[in-house]
């Protein structure tokens, strides 16, 4: 039983720690007080506080009174084997140990030792819920006994001290929180939110209220995983983030979340997982930087640059970018293995531009430098050169483009170009060209006025203008004087009808002649319809202007005769008519009058242009139509002697009377009759015209008494001849038959 | 009853088809008229032109030979004597200044030209 006094000493040295608890707030400060309070209130010599460190399984004497320097806050006791400290928390009842020297049941520390420790005791100090903090000591130097009421006192005390350790430590926790959380709060620019366990939002800092839309007081309480994407959400995001971070401490937080109002942003930050000094979960903190400007600039970048990309891939142009100084290809589109026959990869390796160079044509290399030289310098170039592709050794036009890109610094760090096959172009520019050099027509190009803008070599050669001299109103010398007017009027009205069209005659430079052209041209229309140009050509009808009028002089020539011998077919039928006896005699005079104008036809129209029936052609056609008695006839005369076409039919029905007379009545009469046809040419005059002299001699003729005169022949010989050939002509019934002659001029030619 | 109907006139005939134009002549002589050559070349009608002072009235082949009647026909239009063309081309062949001229086509009757040269003699 403690004395009154005891009693009273121990109610005092509680009450007196009550109240310096009460007015300190420094743990270290409390437990030294209470270390000395006990040393007083025992009377030993020692007391220490030791806070168990599970780290490594130690005990730290965290305060003290009576030690040497250098014990409190350094010395550690071992937690494990052979200590008393370890027995006490272990049995969570007070340790006595008389005396170190009896005692075999513990190891003591040095210092103990050192300090001449005789008797100690250990009290366990449990926080609330029983967790061990430490152990509360005293130490005598003498060997002592501890009664009932001092272990009572000791349990007791601590029993206080644990509440107080306890109040103390969350209250220096929450201190340092809060200088924490209060410079957190300010950092605006950032999502921090601190949940508890079971990640529930306990608080909203910083600015997830700006960032994310809720206020504090929405937030709190919530579960945090709101602010993830419903996506997120529906695969377990939330949850797997936090077992990462409970794992490893920490977990990545990157990627989008979702705002108060559904829209999107992106958060660049971590879960932390917080644990209480033991180990034990407390939270999470989650904290992160809004990017979402960033993402969406990177992402715009990105896809521009796909863009970009995708329309390189698809040009039908070559795109290349070359190094400004190296030449070197950094850049080069899939269009490049379509034209140069060469994959990219053999194309971009070792020096590519030397190699670039050696594709090109030797001859059009140099244009090629002095164009990537002006580049190089800032001008925009366009250039055409050809290049042997390797694979069939064929050869391609190209026209490249190439540009110069500056970098930051303004001068030319690249050298952009786009490179278009003109191959097929020039091809069919040159088709082109060499029909329209090709045709024998004289063609051209103008504007709308008439102001020619090109001429081809053709035209130049015709009318020995050059092109140059030709352009604009240079062309018009060309045609001759009377024609001019025309066709300027004709260019006047070109526009409104869209048809240019005139015939006029084109000086040629050698013949040093004018010759007919037909001049036409067609607009070249834009899409509007409006004339952008005129082609022309000019093609040569003077050939077929002369053939055309010629046979209009051939086709009224023709008409001419024809109605002229249905004239005369009239005229023979009114006078055969009156010479006739009956029907059947006008019938077979008439009839045979037709047949000798048929022959003469059918000989006419057999002649070319140009051509003339001879003298003997005529004689032979008439006798042939006698039939028989041609052992009678003699013919004698130079074959060839050419007639005018005029003199032909009357010439020839007056031989048709002579022979029709010879058939009725004379020589082809009569048995061993003779008719003796003969003909000469000669000139009356040394330069007069030459004359045919026609004879027509029967003979051995017993003419009768009753002889017809033959009326219509002797007409015709008579009359006729000298009449329309200017004939000389002599007719004579002589003893033994007719003789006839005639002559008259033969044509020049 | 014979026709005398172009009695006393003097008709020039150019034809170079003789026996178009004998029939011409014979024609003209039987209703009274006096036949002014025929001739039969271009050179021939200037000339009996020029040396005949009184002709009442021509008809005139178009083509004698190869040559155009119309040298002829300006000489006779200048003095005012009315001609008939006879032609074997068409209307088209014919001079503007001709225009006024009655014009046979061949072929044509005798018949027909002596009524076309009283239309122009003004005579029905």
């Amino acid at each position: 039983m403690a004395s009154l006094s005891e009693s009273t000493k121990y109610q005092r040295v509680l009450s007196d720690f009550g109240d310096f608890v009460l007015d300190h707030e420094d743990l270290d400060e409390i437990l030294n007080e209470a270390c000395r309070l006990v040393a007083l209130g025992l009377e030993v010599d020692f007391a220490k506080v030791i806070e168990i460190d599970r780290s490594d399984d130690t005990g730290l004497v965290r305060a003290g009174i009576g030690w040497h320097p250098g014990v409190v806050g350094h010395e550690r006791v071992s937690l494990s084997g052979q200590s008393s400290e370890a027995f006490a928390i272990e049995k969570a009842e007070p340790v006595i140990t008389r005396d170190i020297a009896s005692e075999d049941r513990f190891d003591f520390p040095p210092f103990l030792r050192d300090h001449n420790v005789v008797a100690l005791v250990n009290v366990p100090i449990f926080l609330p819920g029983r967790k061990p903090f430490g152990l509360l000591q005293v130490d005598s130097r003498r060997s002592r006994d501890f009664g009932e009421h001092e272990i009572e006192f000791l349990k007791t005390y601590a029993m206080i001290l644990g509440p107080a350790i306890d109040r103390l430590r969350t209250v220096a926790a929450l201190r340092i929180a809060d200088d924490r959380l209060q410079l957190i709060d300010n950092a605006r620019a950032y999502v921090m939110v601190v949940c508890d366990a079971d990640d529930r939002i306990t608080a909203w800092l910083g600015g997830s209220e700006e960032i994310l839309g809720w206020s504090r007081s929405e937030a709190v309480g919530q579960p945090a995983e709101i602010f993830f994407t419903d996506e997120d959400r529906a695969q377990g995001v939330p949850a797997m983030e936090l077992a990462r971070a409970r794992e490893t401490g920490t977990a990545a937080d990157v990627r989008w979340h979702q705002r108060r109002d559904g829209s999107r942003v992106f958060l660049d930050g971590q879960t932390i997982a917080i644990r209480h000094p033991d180990g034990d979960l407390r939270g999470y903190l989650k904290i992160g930087q809004d990017v979402t400007e960033r993402i969406r600039t990177e992402a715009a970048l990105r896809e521009s640059e796909e863009r970009l990309r995708q329309f390189g891939e698809a040009s039908q142009d070559i795109l290349w970018m070359r190094d400004a100084q190296s030449l070197q290809w950094q850049y080069l589109t899939p269009a490049f293995e379509a034209i140069y026959g060469m994959s990219r990869g053999d194309a971009l390796d070792g020096d590519n531009f030397g190699n670039w160079l050696d594709l090109i044509v030797a001859e059009d290399r140099p244009r090629v430098l002095e164009a990537i030289e002006r580049v190089r310098s800032g001008e925009h170039v366009t250039f055409d050169y050809r290049i042997r592709r390797p694979s069939d050794g064929s050869i391609r036009w190209l026209r490249n483009t190439d540009f110069p890109l500056a970098g930051c610094d303004g001068a030319v760090s690249l050298i952009g170009g786009v490179g278009h096959d003109l191959t097929e172009l020039r091809e069919a520019e040159l088709r082109l060209q060499v029909l329209m050099e090709g045709i024998p027509q004289l063609v051209w190009r103008a504007m709308g006025d008439g102001q020619l803008t090109w001429s081809s070599p053709q035209w130049s050669e015709y009318t020995g203008l050059s092109e140059e001299a030709s352009r604009a109103d240079g062309w018009l010398k060309a045609f001759h004087p009377e024609d001019r007017a025309a066709v300027r009027s004709e260019w006047a009205d070109a526009a409104e009808t869209g048809i240019f069209e005139v015939e006029a005659r084109i000086c040629s430079s050698a013949r040093r002649s004018y010759r007919w052209f037909q001049t036409r041209a067609s607009p070249v229309r834009n899409q509007a319809g409006s004339i952008i140009e005129w082609l022309g050509t000019s093609t040569d009808i003077h050939q077929i202007r002369d053939l055309q009028s010629r046979q209009q002089v051939l086709v009224a020539e023709l008409q001419h005769r024809t109605r002229n011998l249905m004239a005369v077919v009239l005229s023979t039928s009114e006078k055969t008519a009156r010479a006739s006896s009956d029907l059947a005699d006008f019938r077979d005079r008439f009839g045979d009058r037709l047949e000798a104008l048929a022959r003469v036809q059918a000989l006419l129209s057999r002649l070319g242009e140009q051509q003339r029936i001879t003298f003997d052609e005529l004689i032979d056609a008439e006798l042939a139509a006698l039939e028989g008695a041609s052992d009678q006839v003699s013919v004698d005369g130079p074959k060839g002697v050419r007639l005018r076409s005029s003199t032909i039919q009357t010439l020839a029905m007056a031989l048709h009377e002579l022979a029709t007379n010879a058939v009725k009545y004379g020589a082809l009469s009569q048995a061993g009759a003779t008719l003796a046809i003969s003909w000469t040419v000669a000139r009356a005059t040394a330069d007069g015209p030459h004359w045919l002299h026609i004879e027509w001699r029967e003979s051995g003729v017993a003419m009768p008494t009753g002889h017809p005169t033959p009326g219509h022949g002797r007409e015709l010989i008579e009359r006729a001849l000298p009449y329309q050939l200017d004939a000389r002509t002599r007719f004579v019934l002589g003893p033994d038959g007719v003789v006839c002659s005639i002559a008259f001029p033969l044509p020049s030619d | 009853m014979t026709d005398l109907s172009l009695n006393g006139r003097r008709i020039l005939v150019v034809e170079d088809e003789y026996l178009v134009a004998d029939e011409l002549h014979m024609e003209l002589e039987r209703i009274g008229a006096t036949v002014i050559g025929p001739v039969a070349s271009l050179a021939d009608a200037i000339a009996i032109i020029a040396a005949t002072p009184h002709i009442d009235g021509a008809v005139l082949d178009g083509n004698l030979k190869g040559e155009m009647v119309f040298p002829a026909a300006d000489q006779l239009l200048d003095r005012g004597i009315p001609i008939v063309f006879v032609s074997g081309y068409d209307a088209l062949a014919i001079p503007e200044r001709f225009r006024q001229a009655p014009r046979c086509d061949k072929p044509v009757g005798v018949r027909r030209i002596i009524e076309t040269l009283k239309r122009a003699l003004e005579l029905v």
